[in-house]
């Protein structure tokens, strides 16, 4: 092992969509260790700075001061805040043999690690999805998972992140008491329902980190100009859904507002008439079910978590 | 360089006419004749008068372009870059503070990679205002991935531009041909005229290899570029300007076999062979230095001169060969870098010196210059327009013979021309 990897040193990668709040729930667990007076950092990476773009935040925690500002490639501690993107996303890349994989999913920790090939790792799962959903009436299921790390790691107490969050939310919500309340709440129900189980192999990962095959600055078309049409097609943004639109032929009354409105061009024609919803590129931005006249009703949004139970 | 047979060149002395023009009047002639696609500016002084006159080349129908009347240097750049990218022939001329507004669109015409060619008249920079001419506009402008011609008078002005839109498509990177606010812009020297068939001929017609507007094959230019890929375009605009050195050359000797005139070149050199010591500098100034450099030749007083002609990409290779065996080398700057360092040809210079002493591993220690080899002093004049003399220039070259036969020198880098 190299004498950079031996440091004591804490360094954790979430995983989520933009707008999932991960960015500030890695700002928070900062916060929280600094108060229990550890050393730790906490920086957000951005891809396309749209809400439901993948995105990824990252903390280091340590007793002792460090000083280094580069990415985590390594880390001790996976956070997947959306489940969906243990499909499209390498999210254990690099992550140490026996590291912590902590997850949002309805899922058991035995069934994620069969699920989802996590057998090198400790797994814990929690649904802070639907504990978010029922305390904060919203699917941001950072609090949660912040309550469920603290109960994992005991990196940092349940009590500091209660007092951060009161302290953090008072001033905003003085005149709405319940939304400090539900946020406690939240961050409760995390710590207390959260479930793990050990690593299952513990032979060291053979396997290469997944990398993809970049063109180097030789073969690029100069200008960085995209020589052909089409190419976003390449791209399935479809699993930055978290809801899908349903639509029901039976109900539609052919308006084309959906069609219309449709920034990415997934509703699907066929002679001029909708037939249905291309979920490789919907990205559930919901504007075709919003345009859908009432009466009709042809197109309603549904949670996707709702089909990963089917 | 390879010897080529020397054929007569294709346009002969009957077809060419000599001219009184300004800089300005020869680049709005030299405009007429590329007869670009699209002209997108705005007026600004030194400069008014290249688009005012061709302007006018529009209003005559005596050019084919589209000219579009901007309401800013931001819009002129804008809409060369859109005309660019749709696979025009655009140009544009600017100055000055008009330069400056461009700043953020210089990088975008670069990094697009898009072959657009400008005109700037070099002027100072406010504050305070002045019109007059110094460098400081354009070597704001050195590190934006624009290749930077400077030309000594209205005929190389005149022939630069043409050159420049060979150079600009061959390379795939956008050129700024440079003069002297006033001094040459406004300064009536005699110039060579070509026919404008012949101009036409040389420079071709331009078949970009893609066109924003080909509905037929749709293409993306300016994605969004994240660190995943940035950095290999970058890398790609480095390369191109290294190549850019040998295309210039290229189209210099082209230029000279087709019309029959001098070899334009990356630098001139005046009485380089013996010198001593030899003084560095752009622009009109190159031509108050060379009579310096013959009169004191004629007292038989070894001193020579450096016209740097392309200042980007920097021909670092080439002058430090000419450089190597010199005893001192002044390098004379129109502009002030503030780094408190000297100007910003200094830094250039004491630079690629640098790298060639630890090449060849001369390590004897001096105060003056760590690894030895030829001493560089650093002289800013002529800022906001005060003239260079050539007395001034005597004096200088007098102070170079001093510092190599062993005086000290207190400021490696001064002011010249300034009341202390």
């Amino acid at each position: 092992m190299s004498a950079v990897a031996q440091r004591n040193l804490i360094e954790i990668r979430w995983h989520a969509r933009a707008g999932q709040g991960a960015k500030t729930a890695a700002n928070i667990l900062a916060q929280a260790a600094l108060r229990e007076g550890k050393y730790a950092q906490s920086f957000p990476e951005f891809g396309p700075e749209r809400r439901g773009a993948p995105m990824q935040a990252f903390n280091r925690l340590s007793d002792e001061p460090f000083y280094m500002h580069s990415g985590i490639t390594e880390p001790d501690i996976v956070i997947v805040v959306d489940p969906r993107l243990m499909e499209t996303i390498p999210v254990t890349d690099g992550l140490k043999p026996n590291g912590w994989v902590i997850v949002n999913t309805h899922f058991s920790p035995e069934e994620a690690q069969v699920r989802w090939e996590l057998k090198p790792f400790k797994v814990a799962t929690v649904d802070a999805s639907a504990i978010a959903r029922e305390t904060l009436k919203q699917d941001i299921p950072n609090v949660p998972l912040l309550g469920a790390f603290a109960k994992v790691t005991g990196l940092v107490s349940l009590e500091t992140l209660q007092s951060d969050t009161v302290h953090r939310l008072e001033k905003r919500f003085r005149d709405r008491p319940q939304v400090i309340e539900a946020n406690l709440k939240a961050l409760e129900r995390g710590f207390n329902e959260v479930s793990w189980v050990d690593a299952q192999v513990f032979e060291p990962i053979l396997a290469e980190p997944s990398q993809i095959a970049f063109k180097s600055w030789t073969e690029l078309q100069e200008g960085g100009i995209i020589p052909e049409p089409s190419t976003s097609l390449l791209y399935r943004t479809g699993s930055w859904r978290l809801e899908r639109p349903v639509f029901d032929p039976q109900k539609c009354v052919q308006c084309l507002m959906c069609w219309l409105v449709c920034p990415d061009s997934a509703i699907v024609l066929e002679s001029g008439k909708v037939v249905g919803i291309d979920y490789d590129h919907c990205k559930g931005c919901g504007l075709c079910s919003l345009q859908c006249p009432p009466k009709a009703k042809a197109l309603t949004m549904v949670l996707e978590a709702e089909f990963d139970k089917k | 360089m390879v010897e080529v047979e020397k054929l007569p060149p294709k346009v002969n002395e009957e077809q060419k006419r000599l001219v009184a023009l300004s800089g300005n009047e020869a680049q709005a002639e030299a405009m007429r004749q590329i007869n670009p696609d699209v002209v997108a500016a705005y007026p600004i002084t030194p400069q008014t008068e290249i688009v005012m006159q061709f302007a006018q080349f529009v209003a005559d129908g005596k050019v084919d372009t589209e000219y579009v009347p901007v309401e800013s240097e931001h819009s002129a750049m804008s809409a060369c870059i859109g005309a660019a990218a749709a696979g025009a022939r655009a140009m544009t001329a600017t100055s000055a503070q008009g330069l400056a507004l461009m700043w953020e669109l210089l990088y975008i015409a670069s990094g697009m990679r898009l072959p657009i060619v400008m005109a700037v008249v070099a002027r100072a920079l406010s504050a305070n205002l002045n019109i007059h001419c110094d460098h400081s506009d354009v070597m704001g402008a050195r590190d934006s991935g624009w290749i930077q011609i400077f030309a000594e008078d209205p005929q190389e002005a005149y022939d630069s531009l043409i050159q420049a839109v060979v150079i600009a498509e061959r390379a795939r990177l956008p050129v700024m041909v440079i003069t002297d606010g006033f001094i040459i812009s406004h300064a009536v020297h005699p110039v060579t005229v070509y026919p404008d068939e012949a101009v036409r001929e040389f420079i071709g017609e331009y078949k970009p290899e893609f066109s924003l507007l080909n509905v037929q094959h749709p293409i993306t230019m300016g994605p969004v570029d994240l660190p995943d890929y940035y950095m290999e375009h970058k890398r790609q605009q480095t390369e191109a300007m290294k190549r850019a050195k040998e295309i210039i050359l290229q189209v210099g000797e082209e230029f000279a076999n087709f019309f029959g005139t001098k070899v334009y070149r990356l630098m001139e050199l005046e009485s380089m062979e013996d010198a001593e010591v030899a003084l560095v500098s752009l622009g009109s100034s190159c031509g108050t230095v060379r009579e310096a450099v013959r009169a004191l030749r004629s007292q038989g007083i070894k001193v020579g001169a450096i016209k740097l002609r392309v200042f980007r990409p920097f021909p670092r290779d080439e002058i430090v060969k000419v450089l190597a065996g010199v005893k001192v080398i002044g390098v004379l700057d129109r502009a002030d870098s503030f780094s408190t360092m000297g100007g910003p040809m200094f830094t250039e210079i004491k630079a690629a010196l640098y790298d060639i002493l630890v090449t060849q591993k001369q390590t004897a220690v001096t105060s003056f210059i760590p690894l030895g080899g030829p001493k560089v002093v650093n002289y800013i004049y002529g800022l906001g327009g005060r003239d260079l003399r050539i007395e001034q220039v005597e004096v200088l070259f007098h102070e170079l013979l001093e510092i190599a036969a062993g005086k000290q020198v207190e400021q490696i880098w001064r002011y010249i021309g300034v009341r202390e």
